[in-house]
């Protein structure tokens, strides 16, 4: 379970530096790529609460910096479908945010 | 009052002046939705509009050929037989006096099967009527600014301030946003489903049109409107309505709107002598989930009103809304109020329509991909096409008109980021989402967006063509 969510995170992550791209160039981001994009996230953060009352140990950490990068995600995405400017740091903190519980589950993964 | 066109120049001046008490989408299909009281506020309500739109003319003497007419609901074959049947029930049940009988006494010159009736209903001009109106308003006192937009509308303080385009503010202790859909971003958005319908004018050889009267008729899943016309030049016209579909998506069954008008073509020459298609146009509409419009302040405290949702029965329920909407000002009570409240939750009666529409506009931002656009080059575009195409990584619309000439605009609605698609029957670009409308150089038409689509510079346009034809060349 943790290895498909982990799959997940890792498409969505590819999708959502090509997001990042556009934003930072003040590109329109393709809206469809946007929508796969959360919902992949979205996937596998379901996926990892499940694992999280599944198993023990879990990674709670990963899973709640999940959670705030798809906070992020949203804002981000209200932001752009209502035409208002998407700050750009809140574009890259959403990506860090979301690289850094990457890199944690990872880490937990391997370990 | 602040007209962003000219007065009448938007979806009312393209209605075909039909006024009745019933519903476009059947009185059947509220009654399936709503109680026996609402279903008689309804038809109350709407009669009282007609009622009152007559005494208007009589009291500012307005010629606008209005006339008191039948109006007929007629099943071409048995199939529509059934739906007459609960469409008479739905009728008594709302206290209208109707009478349901077979072909006899139908004034149509083909066979139909049967026909549901309804005495005192009635047609005008509505672009006559509507100008009128409005002279006679200015000639009250209003000041009537055409061809201002208005950009915005906030309250402060219990006031609300309109802004316009040229950056003058208007402040009024309430505000009527009389704009078909509101106008910006707002919730009930995601309650109107958001379509286009046709219509012809034709003439007939024989000079023989049907008597006055509005006549729907239904053949199987199909519905038409008819009705004579004469213009104040003597000439007649018999109008027919029908094919609606979803703004900015290809209907049902065919290549384009362009077929539409053709089908349209069709149906009237299988059933009258047409010498000629005089005129064609599209007019849009708005459905509201649980089939009544929205009408009153946005929210408890607000003196902002909107009134929307009337589906193809605008004429009738925009003077409703301007009934309620002054009662509400004046502090008046107003019984038929609470069945049209703006604010009013039906989840249960609006869940399946609102899914529907929602689940469509997810689909259409689903839709929006990098290499999802209509040509690869602007040599692929013809003249009088529209097309969507990728300019320096961004999605354009480009329109090549008549004379070859190219104008290209961002293909992004200003309203809620949709891919807008280009409507060849009307050449329009028209977002599938919330049914806004630009012209080819990406002016605003109508529908909820505020901002136009913004152009391409030219030199990019240019440098993308350089390249294709270095292209073409190597």
């Amino acid at each position: 379970m943790i290895w498909a969510a982990i799959g997940c995170f890792a498409i969505a992550a590819i999708l959502g530096g090509y997001l990042l791209r556009r934003v930072l160039t003040d590109r329109p981001t393709p809206k469809g790529i946007a929508i796969v994009h959360g919902l992949l996230a979205a996937t596998g953060l379901v996926l990892l609460v499940v694992y999280n009352l599944t198993y023990t140990p879990a990674p709670v950490i990963p899973t709640l910096v999940f959670g705030g990068a798809a906070l992020g995600g949203f804002l981000v995405f209200g932001r752009d479908i209502t035409k208002k400017t998407i700050p750009k740091w809140l574009a890259l903190g959403h990506g860090l945010v979301a690289v850094t519980g990457f890199a944690l589950l990872l880490i937990f993964a391997a370990g | 009052m602040l007209e962003a066109l000219r007065v009448g120049q938007g979806t009312t001046g393209y209605s075909t002046g039909n006024l009745y008490a019933t519903v476009d989408r059947r009185l059947d299909r509220v009654r399936s939705k709503v109680d026996k009281e609402t279903l008689k506020i309804v038809a109350d309500s709407r009669s009282a509009a007609i009622d009152r739109i007559e005494s208007l003319i009589a009291e500012h003497a307005i010629a606008c050929d209005f006339r008191r007419v039948p109006f007929f609901h007629i099943a071409e074959t048995a199939d529509g037989e059934k739906a007459l049947k609960d469409e008479f029930a739905a009728c008594t049940e709302a206290g209208l006096r109707v009478s349901l009988g077979g072909p006899q006494g139908v004034p149509l010159p083909f066979p139909v099967h049967s026909a549901l009736r309804l005495e005192g209903q009635a047609q005008l001009n509505p672009l006559a009527y509507t100008c009128a109106l409005a002279g006679a308003t200015a000639a009250a006192g209003c000041r009537i600014h055409e061809g201002t937009k208005a950009i915005s509308v906030d309250e402060e303080d219990g006031q609300c301030i309109v802004t316009t385009e040229s950056g003058h503010t208007v402040r009024a202790r309430h505000v009527l946003m009389a704009t078909h859909s509101p106008k910006g971003i707002m919730f009930v958005q995601t309650l109107l489903g958001p379509y286009r319908e046709y219509a012809l004018a034709a003439t007939l050889a024989s000079g023989t049109y049907p008597p006055p009267g509005t006549f729907w008729t239904m053949t199987g899943e199909q519905r038409h409107s008819l009705r004579h016309y004469r213009n104040e030049a003597g000439e007649d016209f018999l109008l027919c309505l029908g094919e609606p579909h979803k703004v900015g998506q290809k209907p049902d069954d065919a290549e384009s709107n362009v077929e539409l008008f053709t089908r349209l073509e069709t149906y009237l020459r299988e059933r009258f002598d047409v010498a000629s298609i005089a005129y064609r146009w599209g007019a849009q509409h708005y459905r509201s989930a649980d089939g009544l419009p929205y009408i009153g302040p946005r929210d408890d405290d607000s003196h902002v009103h909107i009134a929307t949702g009337f589906a193809t029965d605008g004429l009738v329920y925009g003077t409703l809304a301007a009934m309620l909407v002054t009662d509400h000002i004046v502090g008046r009570d107003n019984p038929w109020a609470h069945a049209y409240r703006f604010g009013r939750r039906t989840p249960i009666k609006s869940a399946a329509a609102w899914i529907k529409e929602n689940a469509n506009v997810a689909w259409q931002y689903l839709k929006d991909l990098p290499s999802n656009v209509d040509a690869d080059h602007f040599a692929d575009i013809g003249p009088g096409e529209g097309k969507t195409i990728l300019v320096d990584g961004s999605k354009c619309a480009a329109f090549r008109d008549d004379n070859g000439a190219l104008s290209v605009v961002s293909a992004v609605c200003t309203h809620m980021a949709c891919i807008v698609a280009f409507n060849p029957g009307e050449r329009t670009w028209d977002c599938p989402c919330h049914g806004s409308r630009f012209r080819t150089d990406g002016t605003v038409i109508e529908g909820p967006a505020i901002n136009d689509l913004p152009s391409v510079s030219v030199s990019i346009v240019a440098e993308q063509i350089a390249k294709e034809g270095e292209k073409e060349n190597t």
